[in-house]
């Protein structure tokens, strides 16, 4: 009966006249379950408690192609479209493979081909995103966020192994590659790329965290191995990750004018 | 004779010697330079032009169409090659050949067919080197170079230079046309440029120099990949307007 009144009173129930009463009326075996049930059923109630349940899956995947794998507590499993992503599961495409996961908030993570990503930390309290933190070990990610800010902070970021991605926009990519050098950086082979559609997107190298650059719709900036992130640029012009000929770059506005034989 | 030949062998054995110890530092300094120098493109890129536009002036006038190709080969070296039509209207008062009242006094038509190589110098900079022949009403051997080069990318207005060069065997005139333009206004789906541009050419019947030159004013539809760019301004022409667009695709390989 104590059982049964402690679980229906829930997490209303005063703790220590519960114990008191059980004291009275139950063996030492039954009081500790009981107490159990009564501490577990009082902290689901508790906000944060709540959020931590619930994030665990952090979305699912919405759009597939090629392979892929899906690592999840040490286990290896081939994702679908419908597969559900929980926080530290890791998802990799492969050559030619593409990947989108949809959060709950219908913001969407769209992988390019070889791509690692991780999810790290996603926390949710009253159905809306607070925070989210994903890791991009190689490749591209495209990210569309539906609820980039709360109270004035971030609720998105992409850490990728020298950088920091907060997102204050929408529509943004974010591309990590390494072992390859390019000209200018005097053999720096690490590098993140990040190309902003829409909104504001703040950028910090990890190793040095107070050296923010914020990267506007249509600019795009480069974190350099332990340097700072570079100055954001019109995306495009050839100091990102384009390989030349660069894309996007308008050409020059005519050809030598046609001389005649006079 | 032997001992002119010994001195000649030591010397060029020295040599090599001196070219082989050499290399090793000169590959790894070109490596630092240009990582990835000797290596193919990854991944390799194929781009598409077409491109079209007109030039009017009250002394001639021309309009051009064409397209172009390119084709990485590694990180710093493509080939490309292009076609282009001209048509061109020569005299004073010319009939307007964009509206077509009578016949076309002087008018000439020819093609120009090139090929060559484009080098990525730096990030944002490509050089273009052309060499090819006309055909039509003209028929002389041209060689051209291209230079594009983006300063200050890092920054909310980088500075555009665009220089082009001619030389036309056929009437022996080079002509360059020089463009400086800045970003001055850079969006998600646009690109406003703004600037100066001109032309200058001698050579054959040009004994002295004569140029041109006018404000620059173009935009480009990223998501499109096509820009337009007009120009009007005065020279040796008078008082001229020029107009080019210029459609661009690109495939990764």
């Amino acid at each position: 009966m104590a059982h049964t009144r402690i679980l229906l009173r829930g997490w209303a129930f005063n703790l220590r006249s519960a114990v008191n009463s059980m004291t009275i009326r139950a063996p030492k075996a039954e009081r500790v379950g009981v107490v159990l049930v009564f501490v577990v059923s009082a902290v689901g109630w508790m906000p944060g408690f709540r959020a931590i349940a619930w994030a665990q899956q952090v979305g699912s995947i919405t759009q597939f192609s090629g392979s892929a794998q899906l690592h999840r507590a040490g286990a290896v499993q081939n994702p679908a479209v419908g597969t559900v992503v929980d926080l530290h599961d890791q998802l990799s495409t492969l050559a030619n493979s593409s990947a989108t996961v949809t959060l709950a908030d219908k913001s969407t993570l769209s992988l390019s081909q070889m791509t690692t990503l991780t999810f790290d930390e996603n926390v949710i309290s009253g159905g809306t995103r607070q925070r989210t933190l994903v890791g991009l070990l190689s490749g591209a990610v495209s990210s569309v966020i539906t609820t980039a800010m709360s109270g004035g902070n971030p609720t998105f970021q992409i850490n990728t192994p020298n950088a920091q991605v907060g997102v204050r926009g929408t529509n943004f990519v974010t591309t990590y590659s390494e072992g390859k050098a390019r000209p200018g950086y005097e053999g720096c082979q690490r590098y993140t790329d990040v190309i902003v559609h829409e909104g504001t997107v703040v950028v910090t190298n990890r190793s040095k965290p107070g050296q923010v650059v914020d990267v506007a719709g249509g600019f795009e900036t480069t974190v350099p191995c332990l340097l700072p992130p570079l100055i954001a640029g019109p995306i495009g012009l050839g100091g990102g990750s384009s390989s030349p000929p660069a894309a996007g770059v308008p050409p020059p506005s005519g050809h030598a004018p046609i001389v005649i034989k006079q | 004779m032997d001992v002119l030949f010994q001195r000649v062998a030591v010397a060029g054995a020295l040599l090599w010697t001196c070219l082989m110890l050499a290399s090793v530092p000169a590959h790894a300094q070109v490596q630092n330079i240009y990582p990835g120098f000797f290596e193919l493109a990854d991944p390799q890129v194929f781009n598409a032009f077409a491109f079209g536009g007109g030039y009017g002036s009250p002394k001639y006038g021309m309009i051009q169409e064409g397209f172009q190709a390119e084709q990485s080969v590694t990180p710093y070296l493509g080939l490309v090659s292009r076609v282009t039509g001209y048509q061109v209207w020569v005299g004073d008062h010319f009939n307007n050949p964009m509206v077509p009242e009578g016949p076309h006094d002087n008018q000439l038509n020819f093609g120009r067919f090139q090929g060559g190589m484009v080098f990525a110098l730096y990030p944002g900079t490509r050089l273009f080197v052309f060499g090819g022949h006309d055909i039509g009403d003209a028929y002389g051997t041209v060689i051209e170079g291209d230079l594009s080069s983006w300063w200050f990318i890092h920054s909310q207005h980088p500075i555009n230079f665009s220089f082009s060069a001619v030389h036309n065997y056929q009437n022996h005139v080079t002509s360059a046309e020089i463009d400086p333009r800045v970003v001055a206004l850079a969006t998600d789906n646009y690109l406003f440029t703004a600037g100066a541009g001109g032309a200058i050419y001698q050579g054959g019947a040009i004994h002295a120099a004569q140029g041109q030159g006018g404000i620059d004013l173009g935009v480009y539809f990223r998501k499109w990949g096509f820009g337009v760019d007009i120009q009007s301004g005065y020279g040796t022409a008078d008082g001229y307007g020029e107009l080019t667009f210029e459609k661009q695709w690109s495939f990764l390989e």
